[in-house]
């Protein structure tokens, strides 16, 4: 299948490690694809190649087969974006800012922007300047959606959004998919990331450390269990057993074990005849998996 | 090349300080006209020893005053249009529509030099207007003509630095630095060239001599002066919009 994005070998260098370097992927069509890393990993950057306001000093980004730099035009047609910082022209209403939008765009009607504002509840009548920053975001939002473009670029989209619209925006995000739209989006949420994504690009000092496919990640084969004895001797008889046993320090009453979904009957044959106080399946996050890649001095920024 | 959507863009977001400017010049070039009425004998101070009306324009409008409200026009336009929406990052939603750099960037550089032209073109109706009215026969509208003429060219090179510095930039302050500067210090340049013959060097260095009413009104050939004031603006226009095409937008 073609790709929708596609990027090559990019490489930007702006000194001191910070740029992208030697950077590949590629998107699929009608797939959510997720592009996730901290703060200065590169995110961005790679943003500005996609939207022709860069060029690559090495390698090439395309969208539909055509070149991002040299072709922008003929690319912008298929996309609706949404930049991270958000900085609308002065002195106009939100109206007056879509419809000089949908005029540039040369766009015949305002029904889908009309829809969009609804469901987002805005009062685009005001001045853009007085709205406050969530107001201003759903603007960019219904700017990026309202002519219904083939393939979605969102830069850290729900920054600013209050968790009610966030999920709103999830549910945007999720029509859109089901309505065959591909999209791309940067983020350092993981919640967002998990809501929406099937694949999900880990970068890092601008590059690809993982690229994730999410229902993996979902439903993983291996399972982590948490189990709670009433005695010590109960964990002992358990981590005696045929199981990957973790003995959990500070509780010596509770033991974390790690086993493959065939194992599981065996499992619960084992605790039958054992005192178990509590049973709690550890989730595999992406957020774990993120952590390999980034220490956990790293948290903070994410 | 041209989009007309941008180009209302450009007339919406900038008609207000055009009209300002506009009516304050205007207004100027009537005053000199019921001055030159009232006070037949007028000697305005820097007005080369004339009661001449165009000399009293030459000295008193043009020198200073007319100049100058021009100048803030088209300084502040030309950041407007480029380097403050690049620092600011609007422009981002204008290049995410299916227009390229090239089309945006020639539609304001039409818009720019069109609204000087407008603005000294109604200078010129209104303040012909305004003479024949207030004191007729008085004014060589020749003169009047081809100094505006000339002022047209001078703003041409003027709003080239301008416009350049838009396109150079990324930040706004350092763009303000440049096309601030420049015609101050050509202001400077051509006050000190007019103290005495030690300092005519400094005539070299500024475009402000290449701008001499009293000159025109000599009818001295201005031919040279002209085309280079027209050749400068065309170097800073043209390599402005190849810096514009070819930079990286940091949107």
């Amino acid at each position: 299948m073609k790709p929708i994005i596609s990027v090559s070998h990019l490489t930007k260098d702006y000194g001191e490690h910070r740029g992208v370097f030697d950077l590949s992927f590629e998107t699929r069509q009608g797939e959510v694809f997720g592009f996730l890393g901290p703060n200065g990993a590169g995110k961005t950057t790679v943003i500005r190649h996609l939207l022709g306001f860069s060029k690559p000093q090495t390698g090439s980004c395309s969208i539909l087969g055509l070149d991002c730099w040299t072709q922008p035009k003929e690319i912008q047609r298929h996309i609706g974006y949404v930049p991270g910082e958000i900085a609308f022209p002065e002195h106009l209403t939100g109206y007056e800012f879509l419809e000089q939008i949908s005029a540039l765009r040369q766009m015949q009607s305002l029904d889908r922007a009309r829809e969009l504002i609804a469901m987002f509840e805005i009062d685009a009548r005001g001045e853009l300047k007085r709205m406050s920053k969530g107001m201003k975001q759903k603007i960019a939002l219904v700017t990026a959606f309202m002519h219904d473009p083939e393939i979605i670029i969102l830069d850290e989209p729900t920054s600013g959004l209050d968790p009610l619209m966030q999920s709103r925006f999830i549910a945007l995000i999720n029509s859109e998919k089901a309505r065959g739209k591909s999209i791309f989006m940067s983020s350092h949420m993981f919640e967002e990331i998990e809501k929406t994504c099937d694949r999900v690009a880990i970068i890092r000092q601008g590059q690809i450390v993982d690229t994730v496919v999410m229902d993996e990640i979902k439903h993983a084969k291996r399972k982590t269990f948490e189990i709670k004895f009433a005695s010590v001797d109960d964990a002992t008889r358990l981590a005696a057993g045929p199981f990957d046993v973790q003995l959990v320090d500070h509780a010596p009453t509770t033991v974390r074990i790690k086993l493959a979904d065939s194992q599981l009957n065996q499992l619960l044959q084992a605790l039958a005849s054992l005192h178990v106080l509590a049973l709690t399946e550890i989730k595999y996050s992406l957020e774990q998996h993120f952590m390999q890649y980034y220490g956990s001095e790293d948290h903070a920024n994410v | 090349m041209f989009n007309i959507a941008i180009f209302k863009q450009s007339v919406r977001k900038n008609y207000p300080l055009w009209l300002l400017m506009t009516v304050i010049v205007c207004f100027f070039a009537c005053m000199v006209a019921y001055l030159a009425k009232v006070n037949p004998s007028l000697n305005l101070p820097g007005s080369p020893g004339g009661t001449d009306l165009i000399t009293i324009y030459a000295g008193a409008f043009y020198d200073i005053m007319g100049l100058m409200l021009i100048l803030v026009y088209a300084i502040a336009t030309g950041i407007r249009l480029v380097v403050t929406e690049v620092d600011r990052g609007d422009l981002s939603y204008t290049l995410n529509t299916p227009v390229n750099r090239r089309e945006v960037i020639l539609t304001k550089v039409v818009f720019y030099v069109a609204s000087l032209l407008a603005m000294i073109l109604v200078l010129s109706l209104v303040g012909s207007a305004a003479n024949a009215i207030i004191s007729p026969g008085k004014l060589d509208y020749g003169a009047f003509w081809a100094i505006n003429g000339v002022m047209f060219c001078f703003m041409f090179a003027i709003s080239g630095i301008s416009f350049f510095a838009s396109c150079w930039f990324n930040k706004t302050g350092s763009a303000l630095t440049i096309c601030v500067g420049i015609p101050v210090v050509f202001f400077l340049f051509n006050v000190i060239a007019g103290f005495g013959s030690d300092f005519e060097i400094f005539k070299y260095f500024t475009l402000n001599t290449l701008f001499n009413p009293t000159d025109i009104i000599a009818g001295n050939n201005i031919i040279a002066d002209t085309a280079t004031l027209l050749g400068v603006g065309l170097v800073l226009y043209v390599v402005g919009i190849m810096r514009f095409l070819k930079k990286d937008l940091p949107l």
